[in-house]
């Protein structure tokens, strides 16, 4: 009977010891899902004295290692990289806003408003954690929709090598976050209430889904984003974001060539951007056709580039653009059903794409000087020789050895439901 | 009675070969792939299981020479009892270290994205503990485990990453042959490296009733385990390009993450998929177990290996908690399996054959 309840007991012991599982659990309620995240360059003037102290102490300790002459060569080094800031190590270099949504709020499991925290830090793992200094739940990125980047942020080239890395490596964030550039600071876009009483997050992620019916609205991820990134080694576009008092326009892109932001595209060249780099998946063309605009409405187009000729070391490229849709648009008393009719305007659209397009290709070749117009990506895909022998100087072979002619071929092909 | 229940059917070697060789590897494939071939990756995968069936070949001529027998047993009657023996010793070693290394990386990806607050000697010691059950079951046991984990493994596995393919751009495969003979030796090591596992076929196809079978049987698991790793690296370089795959550390678990299923009733697949890849890597270690407790078992002459699988608990610990960082680990591979393991598959049992052949050991009255 002993040993009968003795194996009982030890039974009963080894459950709940060893069932006892989710000792580490969090319950929802002390998850707080960050919902975007806004990152900016820090202003030089402010600097919050918390948290700092933490840095001072990692950097006595350094010194005291390695002696003076070390720091010497680190303030040398880091008057190289950005001549005219000589900021000591522990200067923020980062302000990062976090957005959450207020739960507190809610009301049947809607969730309207959100709250934004700030904090300033040199890294971004010290920001996160500065920020539970004053946060009472855990942050969860699981469901991190939106990603901003602030102007100041990208026109240093550090700090965008930096961000990109962050992004990347931490563990906690996934790739399918949208990224965007903010047209002055991130945080300027956390103070828009959007007037369509939704959460800004979810607001800007419709509008991104918008892409596929309009060209001029770039939806960028931050998978693509890196890839892009990383493949040209410093060269990208990103979707620019304008807030307004209650509403957001996303319009125009930001050009970065390594790793800096130097110019920006309007919507006409986003437009030529998305059809150059075969990303446009549907839109509006214009033209005009005896005092009226004729709109063609396309939900397909594609672009293809074809090595022409070689002639010593110059290049002749070709940008085939095919593209058709309906034209759904005109004027009464007119007819739109006769061919030649639609043949004189798909003459006049495709005009329309080819100046487009030969404009921006023009501009990315002499203004910007940086390929974003997927040249290279094509040659080291389909004619690897010719990759390996232009890249000794890209930038120079890109800039006056390569020309680009754009041909265009649109068709349309519904009229509506009038004649 | 025992003696006539260790035996496997030609499917449970299928089974065997295909789970063994899919392991810890598969995350990061396509990162040693990238880096070593560039957009020749998928070629060289294939070229890999075109040269591991020949080397399968050569593993399956051995041991059908001692039909019955494993290596450790027959490997006597080639070299000698002595020389047999330091053999059976050496192949420990590496089990024991490959299994070490296996539970480590195991515990690292589990650390850093599903059990974050648990230590990670935790977790490898639960998945060594895991595999002693399985272990002391015998081969039959192992056998059964595969062909039973098989299908729960694959089907989900592919059916998770399919999704991928609607953002996948596959002329990030291009271009393909493109300096290729100036890759093929940097990446064949890599190739080497994640077929290795065959060479367990050593140990199991002596537990078949008819060894010749395995010809066929384990040729289909190298297929299919091929055809499954050319899979993987057209859509991990077809989704990032050969750049960023070379600069993530888990190129398929990435993938896996940035896989989006709007609508469906979970959002991100990873934990999923790596709930999978345990028993993935889990598989591995019993093969693996299993044939360092026979080798035991061979080395001392007792009857049974069951007594050895716990015994050799604290060793695979230790072996896996060797390297300090995970720089070392990720540099484990290549010091354990493509110097010592590349041997010990590759090359012994070339000579073993080459010997007995010379002194006509083994029974070859049908073979020329």
């Amino acid at each position: 009977m002993k040993v009968k309840r003795l194996v009982i007991l030890s039974i009963i012991v080894a459950f709940t010891l060893l069932l006892t599982a989710c000792w580490d659990l969090l319950e929802i309620e002390n998850r707080s899902f960050v919902l975007s995240i806004g990152i900016d360059k820090a202003d030089k003037k402010e600097s919050e004295d918390e948290g700092l102290d933490l840095e001072n102490e990692g950097s006595e300790s350094d010194e005291t290692k390695s002696g003076g002459k070390e720091e010497e060569a680190k303030s040398k080094d880091k008057g190289k990289s950005d001549s005219n800031e000589k900021e000591s190590d522990e200067e923020n270099k980062y302000k990062i806003t976090f957005v959450n949504p207020d739960t507190a709020e809610s009301e049947e499991g809607k969730v309207l408003d959100f709250m934004t925290y700030d904090t300033e830090a040199i890294s971004y793992s010290t920001g996160a954690i500065k920020l539970l200094q004053r946060f009472s739940k855990a942050h969860n990125f699981e469901h991190t929709k939106v990603i901003f980047l602030g102007r100041s942020l990208l026109e240093d080239g550090e700090l965008v090598k930096n961000t990109v890395d962050i992004l990347g490596r931490w563990r906690h964030l996934h790739s399918s976050m949208l990224m965007y550039m903010a047209v002055d600071k991130a945080g300027d876009i956390f103070k828009v209430k959007p007037k369509s009483k939704t959460l800004l997050s979810n607001y800007i992620e419709g509008i991104a889904e918008h892409n596929k019916e309009a060209a001029r609205i770039v939806k960028v991820t931050f998978k693509d984003f890196a890839k892009q990134i990383i493949t040209s080694e410093g060269h990208a576009a990103l979707p620019i974001l304008i807030p307004c008092k209650d509403e957001v326009e996303s319009t125009g892109m930001g050009i970065i060539k390594d790793y800096k932001l130097i110019g920006e595209l309007d919507e006409k060249e986003t437009i030529a951007y998305m059809w150059c780099n075969g990303k446009a998946k549907g839109g509006v063309i214009e033209c005009r056709c005896s005092n009226c605009a004729v709109p063609l409405i396309y939900r397909y187009f594609k672009r293809k580039i074809k090595l022409d000729k070689i002639e010593g070391s110059t290049v002749y490229l070709t940008f085939e653009m095919v593209t058709d849709g309906a034209i759904e648009e005109y004027t009464l008393g007119k007819k739109l059903l006769e061919n030649k009719k639609l043949k004189d305007i798909e003459e006049k659209l495709e005009k329309v794409v080819i100046e487009d397009s030969t404009a921006l290709i023009k501009k990315m070749q002499q203004e910007y000087k940086v390929d974003l117009i997927g040249v290279k990506e094509y040659l080291s895909k389909y004619h690897p020789r010719l990759h390996k022998k232009v890249s000794e100087d890209y930038d120079d072979f890109f800039q006056n050895d390569l020309k680009i002619k754009v041909e265009a071929k649109v068709k349309v092909r519904r009229i509506g439901k009038t004649v | 009675m025992i003696k006539d229940n260790d035996i496997i059917s030609p499917y449970q070697i299928t089974a065997i070969t295909i789970m063994t060789l899919i392991g810890v590897g598969i995350f990061s494939l396509p990162r040693e792939l990238a880096e070593a071939a560039g957009t020749n990756s998928v070629i060289m995968v294939l070229i890999g299981g075109i040269l591991s069936l020949f080397v399968m070949g050569i593993l399956v001529t051995l041991n059908c020479r001692f039909p019955g027998k494993a290596l450790p047993a027959y490997s006597g009657e080639i070299i000698g009892k002595v020389p047999a023996k330091v053999l059976t010793f050496i192949y420990i070693i590496y089990f024991t270290a490959f299994i070490g290394y296996e539970a480590r990386v195991m515990g690292e990806a589990v650390k850093l994205f599903l059990l974050s607050n648990t230590p990670p000697e935790v977790i490898i010691l639960s998945i060594i503990l895991a595999c002693t059950y399985a272990v002391r079951g015998g081969v039959e046991c192992i056998g059964r485990a595969m062909e039973v984990f098989f299908p729960f493994l694959f089907i989900p596995m592919i059916l998770i990453m399919l999704p991928g393919i609607t953002d996948a751009d596959f002329s990030n495969l291009l271009p393909v042959f493109y300096g290729l003979p100036s890759k093929f030796f940097k990446a064949l090591p890599v190739m080497a490296l994640s077929f290795s596992g065959y060479g367990l076929l050593l140990f199991y196809v002596g537990f078949m009733k008819k060894p010749k079978k395995a010809y066929i049987y384990a040729s289909v698991g190298i297929a299919i385990v091929t055809v499954f790793y050319m899979l993987i690296v057209v859509l991990c370089l077809s989704m990032f390009g050969v750049k960023v795959v070379e600069g993530m550390i888990w190129p398929l678990l990435s993938y896996v993450r940035s896989v989006n299923l709007p609508g469906l009733f979970i959002e991100r697949l990873d934990g999923v998929m790596l709930g999978i890849w345990v028993f993935a890597v889990y598989t591995t270690m019993i093969s693996f177990y299993f044939a360092l407790t026979y080798s035991l078992s061979c080395l001392l002459g007792t009857k049974e290996q069951k007594q050895f699988a716990l015994i050799m608990v604290p060793f695979i610990y230790l072996a896996s908690v060797l390297p300090q960082n995970f720089a070392q680990v990720d540099k484990v591979p290549v010091y354990l399996i493509q110097y010592f393991g590349s041997v010990l598959i590759f090359i012994v049992p070339l000579l073993l054959l080459i010997i007995a052949w010379i002194r006509k050991k083994g029974g070859s009255k049908n073979e020329g």
